[in-house]
Parts: C-alpha cells; structure tokens; sequence
C-alpha cells in the first residue's frame, strides 16, 4: 500500500478525530459488462471440445439406379480457458501512524484487521472486474508469463479481438471479414454504413437476432445517427439507453428493418472493429468461478497474503455465423 | 559470307562482330528483365517469410493481406486472388485498406 501522501500530509502519527470509512472515498470502478453477452459453459475442462456437424445435398432428381449422395461432415472445434491469479501482499501494521490507524488492530493476526476486509469487499473484487473488462476480454491476447514476475496486463487470455483475428489470419478462414470501407465521422452516414454491414450476413444467419458489438464511441454515434436518420425513436426507451456511470448498463439501440441491436462496450477500447453473433455463438468457459467472489487470506508474521484463482476462456463455436468489419486485423 | 571458311574483307568482319555484339546485348537486356521481375517476386516471397498469408506488391512497396479471405462487394475474394488483381490491390492501397499491411522491403543480400 501507498499512503505517503497521507502520512507527509497529515503526519506520521493517528489521532482518533472521528475519522472512518465514510471519509474515505473510492474512486469508480468499471464493471465488467461484455462477460454478461456470453452464454456460460461450466466445465472443469481448460480446453473444451465441441463439434459441428453439417449434412450436404441430398435432394437429387429421380433415376432407377442407386446414386447415393451427401455426406455428413463433422468439424472439431476446441474453446480453452487459461488460469488467472491475485497474489496481494500487504503490510497493515504502516496504517498505525497514520490518518488512517482507525483500519488497524490490536488483534496480532493482521488477517483480521478492518483494513484486510476493506481492502477486499469495496475495492478487490471490483478491481478485478475492471481488469478483465478493460484488457483481457477483448483485448486480451495470452503470452506465458516470466517466472517470479507479474505477467504483463492484457496477456492473461485470449480475449474477443484474438480469436477473432486469429481466424480470419488462417488461409483457411471460417471467418470473412466485410470491406466496408473506412467508418464514417457523420453520425447518419455511420448508421448507413450498420445497415448496410448488417445487410451483407449472410442469409443462413442473418435473420437470427445479433448484437452488433462496437467501441462505445461508435455505439453513440450509431445511436444519434439513427435518430437523426428516422426520428421516430423519442418514445422507444430501449433506443435512448446511455451508459450509466458505473458502466452497469450496456449502450444499445436497434437496428432498424431487422433483428439486430447494437451494443456499445466498455472492453473494445478505441478498436474500430465492428463484430456481431448470435447469443447461441457466444459461449465463456468458466473453472472455480466461486473463486472469483472469494479469497484466501493467511498472515505469515506481521504480513497479510491475500490471494485467488479461476479460470476464464470464451469462444466462437461456428466462426461462419461471426461477422465482423475489415478494421483493426493486426494480431 | 555464306562460307565460314572465306575470308573476310575487314569491313565485313566488323558488321559480323557488330551484329554478334547487338545481338548479345538483346539476350542480355532480356534477360535482366525477367531477373528483374524474379527479383521482385523473390523480395515479395522474403517478404512473406513463414507466413502463410499472401505478400502482394504495389509501386515497389509489398503488403502483407491480413485476412484470408474478404467479402468485398459481395464478392468472396481470397488472399491468393489478390496476387493475381493488381487493379484491386491497388484500389486497397489507394483506400488504406486495413486488409493490407504495409512491410519493410526486405534488404538485399550483400
């Protein structure tokens, strides 16, 4: 912990002054929000396998000799989790001789002072969240850690922009990115560009309802767009959503003349990646999530270790029914 | 001069030279053309490396294609397609397309 602005501050002594939590302040944390688009797979399994199945042409004009004809064709696909960890370690007995002394203890064992459940019940778990929004899920592209050293943020997992990336980078890609040209600054003409992106799925999927994922730049500039393109929306409550401050509610506004709503996301950054599934096509694998809502807590002398791990993995189990814009490919 | 054995009048042995001369600088100036065009297919396959995507050339620079195929105007068009579509490719490099990216050209070996 770092409290050496409050110590040069206010001193390095505690005064009990009536000063508690409630002076204390916490800064907003982001939620995670795109985890919730994913439909759940529990499973012990870190590499999860599934298959497809696909029958061709069978129907075939009548003749009196036998013509068998169709195959069914069975296609593997694998969805993996990888192993995430929180190893905190701290030192309670410095808030003594501060502003903040009233989160100490007399208790010897430091796991028990206030601040050890303060640290976690307002501040861990919510931390946590925010992590995974903002660089694993999307962003997130899996490198193995070096040993005795934090692995680097955004390297935990292979998050949306991999996967779908990594598809689209094979010669033999199952996913074909939509050249859509460069995305319109002009709210109605970016709307446009939705519908005519959501025009071109192709017909096997495209009238299964989609969420159309963007940044929440763009999630905004639809929404505008769309409004000033119809007007229609005033009294529709689902078409003037806006993110709330706490990042708890989705951006989402329909796309006219079709099943599809698109969605803004905290996760995607700035990425002008454009990319929409259906419900069914969105799947997250989860191991010990219990874990993710709970830690272990030892003292070891005068030293508090807190500490967790889970798995998390998502997946596209049939790429063909994802489809994207041809923007932010890079791997 | 019919007969390689007869001898030549001076004048007629330059004309000989000299049309052996021209005609060698011919060969030699094909040649270096079809070099030339081998050159660039090699930097763009050097390029490529051990990459399995298409390298496609433009104006001297080469374009690493980011997708293995791409729907454009309704059209599916793989990356090796685009080897063959210069027009194409040069309508992506003129659009900025994110599907091409731009790689340093490989340095010649010493």
């Amino acid at each position: 912990m770092d409290i050496q602005e409050i110590q040069t501050e206010w001193g390095i002594y505690y005064r009990d002054g009536g000063q508690n939590l409630a002076r204390v302040l916490k800064k907003q944390y982001l939620s995670s929000q795109t985890e919730a688009l994913f439909g759940l797979i529990p499973t012990d399994d870190t590499s999860y396998q599934l298959a497809i199945a696909e029958l061709s042409r069978v129907l075939q004009p009548f003749q009196l000799g036998w013509t068998p004809l169709g195959d069914l064709k069975v296609s593997p696909i694998t969805l993996t989790q990888t192993p995430f960890k929180v190893d905190i370690e701290e030192n309670p007995d410095k808030l003594e001789n501060s502003w903040l002394g009233f989160l100490a203890d007399k208790n010897l064992n430091r796991a028990e002072w206030p601040f050890v459940r303060y640290l976690v019940e307002e501040h861990l778990y919510s931390r946590m969240d925010e992590d995974y929004e903002l660089n694993e899920i999307y962003f997130g592209k899996f490198a193995a850690p070096t040993p005795g050293t934090p692995g680097a943020a955004g390297t935990g997992m292979d998050g949306i922009r991999t996967l779908i990336n990594r598809e689209i980078a094979s010669p033999t890609s199952r996913i074909t990115p939509i050249a859509m040209g460069a995305i319109p600054t002009d709210p109605k003409a970016f709307c446009e560009y939705i519908e005519a992106f959501v025009d071109k799925f192709t017909l096997r999927y495209r009238g299964q309802a989609m969420e159309v994922c963007m940044n929440l730049t763009l999630a905004r500039r639809y929404a505008k767009g769309r409004h000033e393109k119809y007007k229609t929306d005033i009294a529709d409550p689902t078409a003037r959503k806006i993110l709330d401050g706490t990042g708890a509610a989705l951006l989402t506004s329909p796309i006219e003349f079709t099943n599809h709503t698109v969605v803004g996301l905290l996760s995607m950054g700035d990425s002008m990646k454009i990319w929409a599934t259906n419900k069914d096509n969105r799947k997250r694998m989860a191991k010990k999530t219990v874990n993710t809502k709970q830690v272990r807590i030892e003292s070891a002398k005068r030293q508090v270790s807190i500490y967790t791990d889970f798995y998390k993995g998502l997946g596209f189990p049939i790429p063909e029914a994802l489809f994207t814009n041809e923007q932010d490919l890079t791997l | 001069m019919d007969n390689p054995n007869a001898i030549l009048s001076l004048e007629d042995r330059f004309a000989l030279l000299e049309a052996q001369f021209n005609k060698a600088t011919e060969e030699s100036a094909a040649k270096d053309a079809v070099i030339a065009a081998q050159d660039v297919q090699l930097a763009a396959a050097n390029a490529q490396g051990a990459g399995a995507l298409s390298v496609v050339s433009h104006e001297g620079k080469h374009y690493q294609v980011l997708a293995g195929k791409f729907s454009l105007d309704d059209k599916v068009i793989k990356h090796t397609d685009l080897k063959a579509d210069a027009e194409l490719v040069a309508k992506l490099v003129a659009d900025k397309s994110p599907l091409l990216l731009l790689i340093e050209t490989p340095k010649a070996k010493a």
